[in-house]
């Protein structure tokens, strides 16, 4: 027998997995931006601090939508809203 | 095994306004700006113009570094001590977490402050580059309708910098946890003595000095874009 609380327990459990699959989006465009980071980098060698410091820029903003579903996937884990 | 995860305790409560709670995030911030303070103090003690010792080598070197850092990307070196401060703080915070006390960023609240600060610069420098009622006319660009989106990609700018900085820290210290209590069903307190050091090395030192960084450039590429 699941009891109501259990059942919301587990649901938010699901849900956090859910949320988590958004890591995938990040992890793709940070992955294209250092490629396209390394073909310029050996392109142009000289320019290499530049282009490092831009693209970790990038990867930050890139990467804001895997944190913000890595927040939602912490919430419904241990704060625990909905039960 | 029971892992338990909570946020920063409340340590003891001041009863003024109906009890404002310390919590183990504002203490240690306190004891990180002490920290500050008192490595300023020693590091730019007895400064001389010639024959200058090591302590004021690595001053000098960390001020001009910060500098260039600033003057790089705002374009003038009148924000040094802004930056500077943006930079330092988030990397010791994340420091203090590799000796296994809670890192204050890894607090929304400490994370949503800084990024309020932030926030606060770049709308001051707005409004002094073109006036409140040229500020306020950057809402309606391009055209009316866009209002609305306008007014919601300004709000999402300090809960975007906060977000970043709190999931990069929080989740670190999640998985330290998780190491810690790993290694200890597997082995008891013995794999705890020098294991998680390796994964401290990048969940807490790199980690934390990255996102410093990136906290800072951020800051600096929002303000040069107030500034045109």
């Amino acid at each position: 027998m699941i009891t109501d609380q259990g059942f919301i327990l587990g649901c938010s459990a699901v849900g956090a997995g859910l949320a988590m699959i958004a890591g995938l989006g990040p992890g793709i465009g940070e992955g294209i931006a250092v490629s396209k980071a390394l073909e310029a980098i050996s392109r142009q060698p000289e320019c290499r601090s530049e282009i490092t410091s831009t693209m970790l820029l990038g990867c930050a903003i890139a990467e804001t939508t895997g944190i913000y579903s890595l927040i939602i996937a912490l919430i419904l884990l241990f704060v625990r809203p909905l039960g | 095994m029971s892992v338990e995860v909570n946020g920063a305790k409340v340590l003891f409560e001041i009863p003024i306004f109906g009890g404002v709670e310390i919590t183990q995030a504002v203490v240690n911030t306190e004891l990180l700006l002490l920290y500050t303070a008192l490595a300023a103090l020693l590091l730019t003690r007895g400064m001389r113009l010639r024959n200058i010792g090591m302590r004021q080598t690595i001053a000098e070197t960390l001020v001009r570094r910060i500098e260039m850092l600033a003057a790089q990307n705002i374009g003038s070196g009148d924000d040094c001590a802004f930056v500077a401060a943006l930079l330092i703080f988030p990397l010791l915070s994340g420091l203090m977490g590799v000796v296994g006390s809670f890192a204050p960023t890894a607090d929304l609240s400490t994370c949503l402050g800084w990024a309020l600060v932030v926030f606060a610069k770049i709308t001051a420098r707005k409004i002094r580059r073109r006036r409140f009622s040229g500020y306020l006319r950057s809402f309606i660009r391009p055209a009316a309708f866009m209002t609305p989106i306008n007014i919601i990609s300004e709000a999402s700018l300090p809960v975007s910098m906060a977000f970043r900085m709190f999931g990069n820290m929080a989740s670190g210290a999640l998985v330290m946890l998780l190491v810690y209590s790993t290694l200890y069903a597997l082995g008891g307190y013995l794999l705890q003595i020098g294991v998680p050091a390796v994964f401290s090395l990048y969940f807490d030192v790199f980690s934390s000095a990255f996102q410093a960084f990136i906290f800072c450039m951020l800051a600096m590429v929002y303000i040069r874009l107030a500034e045109e």
